[in-house]
């Protein structure tokens, strides 16, 4: 019992591992709730674009002396409404528009990162995460951010929920559909900020559409596969620090990894939408015809 | 049911529910709809015809007011579409996302949300609305099921449900009866006939020319242009409908007047706006 306790205690007695518990913990549960839009509006793409457009954000922010998020949400929050705007405005479709501007801020930040030539910005940290290095304001900015994304998804929940589901209706209820949509951008925007000392830009698309998707496989409702999402991705938050104090991995990698394993779990054993369910289900009818 | 009728706009007294001036709609180049004059009385029920091209989807989106007209006016209770939160337009099936984590109840309630207002949740006096909403669909059974296991017909009745709940003045349906069975047509014919006596105006696109005679008081001939508006038996008149039909019309030698009319569903859309 003993050395249980010890065994789950110990990695905490580090100041800086238990920052990084907490840093997380906000990740894991922010994440999937905003996650749950991503994932039912088929934004996957786009997510991940923005969290490498933020790139040069975050480069510039670090040569100018800014705090990383500053620069980071600049560049994220423009870049999510020039694609709304290119999208909206040609007939360039939407998944190019976002490649073309993804492909080219990347590039931006790769360039300015290499004229730097000092070890002072350190490219494997803003693109794999360094959760073990979160400082107390860190953790503050991201608490506050995170607590906004949640009171704002609380507050236009209605809203986002008929958006989403059918925009048409969105529209002749007069709702201000343009509005809803930045909305929403800006949220993820916010969203990849807080998770890019954990994770990094590369990795963000996990913690967004994993978790969320998990959900999606084992409820019918949106409230509970939010719910459930955060809970997955708070699980994976703790069970990946574990993983990575004891078996010595990259913290940002480990947690993607354990909800990863948990999505790959969920998808065979899940009723009625998991795999294993349908290959019985269709089993069965083929047994009775 | 009509105790909190709220209205986005206030409604001038006397001005009619639809109002078409001189409506007309260029796209690309193309005219769509031209010189639309008609004006809708309070409690109509009118089946809009003609064939594919026609411009009937979108002659209902232009009085929903997702659309806008290149030329003409159009007023719904004295006021132009898109101020008012009276109007629902259910669009042609397969429009939503059929695998979203919403229920039955939800989707209906959705259609209250503009009368729920911002930063507001529903209240029980709105989940009473939903709840009645889906007894006069007769969908109560169905209330926790997802939106995505019910039949096309059941659909249907979902989103007139939402209508009732959106205590819609003016209802747009486009196609509501393609693909149903006949049990769900009358299902869905019953719903209107009870909307009918509520003093809902309701318009119905469909190229069904025999279920809008049939069951329709008045009905619009449609193609590009408005051919003829009227009771049925006036307005699809054998002269309106060869206008209308063209070469689709053929006349069988020898019996008095009858008509056949081939089949005027599922064909290319374009085909029209060329000829």
């Amino acid at each position: 019992m003993n050395e249980l306790l010890s065994f789950l205690v110990e990695p905490f007695q580090y100041s800086f591992m238990l920052r990084g518990l907490w840093a997380s913990l906000i990740v894991g549960v922010v994440c999937p709730i905003l996650g749950a839009y991503v994932v039912l509006r088929g934004m996957a793409f786009f997510g991940d674009a923005l969290a490498h457009i933020i790139l040069p954000g975050v480069v510039i922010a670090f040569l100018l002396g800014w705090p990383y998020a500053v620069g980071a949400l600049i560049f994220g929050v423009l870049a999510a409404l020039l694609i709304g705007f290119i999208s909206r405005r040609t007939d360039i479709k939407n998944d190019t528009a976002i490649g073309v501007v993804f492909a080219g801020a990347f590039a931006l930040g790769i360039a300015l990162i290499s004229l730097q030539r000092s070890y002072a910005v350190d490219l494997t940290h803003i693109l794999f995460g360094d959760l073990l290095g979160v400082s107390n304001s860190d953790l503050m900015l991201m608490g506050i951010l995170g607590f906004l994304v949640l009171v704002t998804v609380f507050a236009f929940y209605k809203e986002f929920l008929v958006l989403s589901f059918d925009p048409i209706l969105a529209k002749t209820l007069r709702l201000p559909v343009n509005f809803l949509q930045n909305l929403l951008l800006v949220l993820l925007a916010v969203v990849i900020v807080i998770s890019l000392q954990a994770v990094g830009v590369a990795l963000v698309l996990a913690m967004l559409v994993t978790p969320a998707s998990s959900a999606y496989l084992l409820t019918r409702r949106l409230p509970k596969m939010m719910l459930l999402g955060a809970l997955i991705g708070a699980l994976s938050s703790v069970l990946g620090l574990y993983l990575s104090f004891y078996i010595n991995v990259a913290s940002g990698a480990s947690i993607v990894l354990v909800t990863t394993a948990i999505f790959a779990i969920i998808f065979v054993v899940a009723p009625q939408r998991g795999a294993l369910w349908s290959w019985l289900s269709a089993r069965r009818e083929r047994s009775h015809s | 049911m009509t105790n909190i009728i709220s209205h986005f706009q206030e409604h001038d007294t006397g001005a009619s529910p639809i109002h078409l001036h001189n409506v007309s709609l260029r796209y690309n180049g193309i005219s769509v709809l031209e010189e639309i004059n008609a004006d809708i009385p309070a409690g109509e029920h009118i089946a809009v015809v003609g064939p594919n091209g026609a411009g009937k989807t979108t002659l209902m989106k232009l009085i929903a007011g997702l659309i806008k007209p290149t030329q003409g006016e159009i007023n719904i209770f004295g006021h132009g579409p898109g101020s008012h939160i009276c109007i629902a337009y259910v669009p042609q099936r397969s429009q939503v996302d059929w695998d979203f984590p919403a229920n039955v109840a939800e989707v209906v309630m959705m259609g209250r949300i503009h009368q729920i207002g911002f930063f507001h949740w529903p209240t029980r006096a709105d989940w009473t609305i939903v709840r009645e909403a889906l007894e006069r669909v007769d969908m109560s059974a169905f209330s926790d099921h997802r939106i995505g296991e019910l039949s096309g017909g059941q659909q249907q009745r979902v989103f007139l449900a939402q209508a009732l709940s959106q205590e819609a003045e003016v209802v747009l349906l486009d196609e509501p009866f393609t693909g149903l069975d006949v049990l769900s047509q009358d299902a869905i014919l019953r719903i209107l006939e009870d909307l009918h006596q509520a003093g809902v105006t309701v318009l119905i696109a469909t190229h069904d020319l025999n279920l809008a005679a049939k069951h329709f008081d008045q009905v619009m001939l449609l193609n590009r242009r408005l051919i003829s508006y009227g009771p049925a038996a006036k307005a699809l008149s054998q002269e309106a409908l060869i206008q209308a039909y063209g070469k689709q019309v053929h006349m069988l030698p020898g019996a008095d007047g009858a008509l056949i009319l081939s089949d005027t569903c599922c064909e290319g859309e374009d085909e029209f706006l060329k000829s």
